[in-house]
């Protein structure tokens, strides 16, 4: 196995930026369509649900955040005028909403769940919050599984490739001078490898 | 669906492509069901290899978010036709207002074309009567629009000659009426 070249672990978060794409993203979000919004969650909910479970350790109440997050995000996407990167200002909105959150919860004399009555009302909240199954639980740990095996199965050259793509957050054109190879060798190694990988959990979606 | 296009999605996901092209791929990629399940699996595998470790929850974030955006969608449309209906009142509200200023605007300005009225002829239009006894020295020219309009409507008004009259032009002192009339 070829590890990842530690000289290249400071390429950057630059790519976190997310410039091009998320920008047609946001455009489309603008003029109104919400599938496009679904598609910058997709790519960003792993990230705020880790950011905000630094500050909300409760896993459900960190999702409610999330959500939360999100939702102010959507709602504000209008008046983003992209001065700075996207994931930049979702960060913030994150962190300004799971700190609000905390204020609140300090606020609450008790805890909203031992007052709540077992009522209609209550009970889609109740299944709101009942996430966590077992099986849904297995299931995810599935799929990380999965997913670590079938990196640590690819061939050198594709794992190389994906490791400094997705760990180092290099471009295409870093990744061709660190592996010495053109930049179409790069994408194709990074999108066989996807490739490689999906195959593995497609079938445990 | 193509392997270039597959592959057009890991280069989107990893920021590789110029604006245009990300306009282009996004609009493809927002009609077809089976590239955007293709893009949510390449961002699964991305944070898992990135560490991350899939958040337990992640996955219901996107199914609760559209839950959540589409009740928000329908509360905006039915606050939107809330706004809409109340829009409509204030807009005609406003239309009246401008009917009414032009109106008074145009009368104000007929007015203008009104030919010098006798003071006389006033305080006998004042007073209903045509016995005044005493008729006033001043007469009231067309460039006094106060005078004229008093002399106007007290005219052609009855129902403001009434008022006008118990105002301004009590029947036994015509010339008291004539006093608040200004005069050139």
């Amino acid at each position: 196995m070829q590890s990842t070249p530690k000289t290249l672990t400071s390429a950057g978060l630059r790519r976190d930026a997310g410039g091009s794409s998320d920008a047609a993203l946001v455009q489309r979000v603008k003029q109104g369509e919400r599938s496009a919004f679904d598609l910058l969650v997709a790519k960003y909910q792993h990230k705020i649900l880790n950011l905000v479970m630094r500050y909300v350790k409760d896993p459900s109440e960190a999702m409610d955040v999330a959500q939360e997050a999100f939702i102010k995000a959507y709602r504000a996407v209008p008046s983003f005028r992209g001065d700075s990167a996207f994931y930049t200002w979702l960060y913030r909105i994150a962190i300004n909403t799971a700190k609000n959150h905390l204020v609140a919860a300090r606020r609450r004399p008790l805890s909203l769940e031992a007052e709540l009555p077992e009522g209609d009302g209550f009970e889609s909240f109740a299944t709101l919050r009942d996430i966590d199954t077992p099986e849904r639980l297995a299931l995810t740990d599935e799929i990380g599984e999965a997913i670590a095996s079938a990196v640590e199965d690819l061939p050198d050259e594709l794992r190389t490739a994906i490791l400094l793509r997705e760990i180092e957050g290099m471009s295409y054109e870093e990744i061709a001078q660190a592996m010495d190879c053109p930049v179409g060798t790069v994408r194709s190694r990074i999108f066989r490898a996807r490739e490689a990988i999906d195959k593995r959990i497609q079938e445990l979606m | 669906m193509s392997e270039h296009f597959d592959e057009q999605i890991s280069e989107f996901i990893d920021d590789e492509m110029s604006p245009e092209q990300c306009e282009f791929f996004v609009r493809r990629l927002q009609k077809d069901d089976e590239a955007r399940a293709r893009y949510m699996r390449y961002q699964l595998i991305g944070a898992a290899v990135r560490g991350e470790h899939i958040q337990r929850n992640a996955l219901e974030l996107r199914r609760r978010l559209e839950a959540a955006l589409a009740t928000d969608a329908s509360a905006a449309t039915a606050k939107g036709h809330a706004i809409a209906g109340h829009q409509l009142v204030v807009g005609a509200g406003i239309a009246a207002g401008f009917v009414l200023f032009a109106a008074i605007g145009w009368g104000v300005a007929m007015l203008d074309r009104l030919p010098p009225v006798d003071a006389g002829e006033f305080a006998a239009a004042v007073s209903g009567s045509s016995s005044l006894a005493a008729k006033p020295s001043a007469s009231l020219d067309g460039g006094s629009w106060a005078g004229q309009m008093l002399v106007h409507h007290a005219g052609y008004s009855s129902g403001f000659n009434r008022t006008l009259t118990v105002l301004v032009a009590p029947e036994d002192e015509p010339s008291a009426a004539l006093a608040a009339v200004p005069v050139d």
